[in-house]
């Protein structure tokens, strides 16, 4: 501290408007006596002014997400499917069934029992055209990626990643993001996916990414051969790389099948 | 402001009272858990958490201190538990970033400014600079929440302040 001047610490403080109202008066006078420490208090607060500017300029976030998080909460973190979706669920495992049928080598449906549960998460569950989930973690804003389950409605941000039960039927829609940052990580079950500018899902025998398609993605696991992906496109065109080492371009009406090692189940199953 | 309290029954309920601080509060946490974590879905992701946890705990609220300053130091905790403050990227692209609008070069300057100087600042004199300057807390409450001393805070403010005003002034 000069001789004389106020201390470096009584500027800060007069710049954030909290100088003492006993030293106000003095440092006032000293400061139109002082031009070095009226300019040392001009700058700081120039910088407290700039920072809240900054600050002011910071892209909003709507508390939407935080709402829908509360209301969950409050509502025991778990959404039940309501009857209203019993049609439905039942026309969606109608539709599953029949695929699987015309695929003899993929083993029945089973009864869809669950729905989702995400990894390295707390439990998910929602209800169509409202209810939020939790992915990874963290609750989710409704309009991002949508997932209607066997028995429930889920979801999801990108990023997110969740596991199916076997024979639960996901309708993506995923808006916002480039391709490949909304990786979702399948496991079993059948998604079929909406993609607005992009999704990725990886399942345990390679991974598909679509900039804007519709498919059906269908993994199952037989305990003799281990996982099994089949990946239908409906429009658009998907890009569907397996562990093997091979790219495979499927374009609307096209299937692409390949399997997985056993190995990769202990992986896949945590 | 001290003393306050965090539910009114009077006033449509719990639920509905605490509602209304989501939505007069949440922007600040984001701001508070964006700068703290540098990627804005980390800090939505965090904000969702803290909501919930503050819900979850709104017992817990003395009412000695403001409602903002409880909440902040929740997620601050959160952010804290997850390492994400430690682990902090410095990315300069994304956090905040606001596109230009015609002759809003200038501003976007300062902004960059702004941005710059902070992600060159020591983590405890960022938070303290921003707590004091932008969120408005008193010194007493910046120490608390860091868990240091008010000479500290002072110091760290002070600190952030001077650098901050170097920056700009070059």
């Amino acid at each position: 501290m000069r001789e004389g001047h106020p201390a470096q610490e009584t500027l800060a403080l007069h710049a954030c408007g909290d100088l003492p109202a006993g030293e106000g008066a003095g440092f006032e006078a000293h400061l139109a006596l002082c031009a070095d420490c009226r300019g040392q208090a001009a700058r700081l607060q120039g910088a407290a002014e700039a920072l809240r500017r900054f600050a002011e300029g910071e892209p909003a976030r709507p508390p939407g997400g935080a709402l829908w998080a509360l209301r969950a909460a409050r509502r025991g973190r778990v959404w039940r499917l309501r009857l209203a979706w019993g049609g439905a669920i039942a026309a969606a495992a109608v539709a599953v069934a029949a695929l699987w049928r015309a695929e003899p080598m993929f083993p029945p449906v089973p009864p869809a029992d669950s729905v989702a549960r995400v990894e390295a998460g707390r439990f998910l569950r929602g209800r169509e055209g409202g209810g939020p989930g939790i992915g990874a973690g963290r609750w989710l804003e409704p309009g991002l990626v949508r997932a209607s389950g066997a028995d429930a409605d889920l979801r999801l941000r990108g990023g997110s990643r969740f596991r199916v039960a076997e024979g639960s039927v996901l309708d993506l829609a995923v808006a916002g993001g480039p391709a490949g940052t909304s990786a979702c990580r399948l496991c079993r079950g059948t998604v079929e996916m909406e993609t607005g500018q992009g999704l990725s899902v990886r399942t345990p025998a390679g991974s598909a990414e679509a900039g804007s398609a519709r498919c059906r993605l269908t993994v199952t696991r037989d305990p003799r051969r281990g996982y099994w992906v089949r990946l239908d496109v409906l429009e658009g065109v998907v890009v569907f790389r397996d562990i093997w080492g091979g790219t495979r371009t499927a374009l609307a009406g096209q299937t692409v099948q390949t399997n997985a090692p056993e190995s990769l189940a202990a992986e896949w199953e945590q | 402001m001290p003393g306050e309290r965090l539910s009114s029954d009077e006033s449509g309920g719990e639920a509905a009272c605490f509602d209304a601080r989501v939505a007069s509060c949440h922007a600040r946490l984001y701001r508070y858990l964006l700068r703290l974590s540098g990627r804005p879905d980390e800090a939505e992701e965090l904000a969702q958490q803290a909501w919930v946890v503050a819900w979850e705990r709104r017992g817990t609220f003395a009412g000695t201190g403001t409602f903002l300053s409880w909440l902040l130091a929740i997620g601050r905790n959160l952010a804290m538990e997850r390492g994400r403050s430690e682990a902090r990227r410095r990315r300069r692209e994304g956090a905040g970033r606001v596109p230009a609008d015609g002759g809003a070069v200038l501003e976007e300057e300062e902004r960059v400014t702004v941005r710059n100087a902070l992600d060159g600042m020591e983590e405890g004199v960022r938070e303290a600079l921003w707590l004091r300057v932008v969120e408005g807390l008193g010194f007493q409450e910046v120490a608390d929440l860091q868990g240091v001393a008010v000479s500290t805070a002072h110091a760290r403010v002070g600190q952030g302040l001077r650098d901050l005003a170097g920056r700009i002034g070059r």
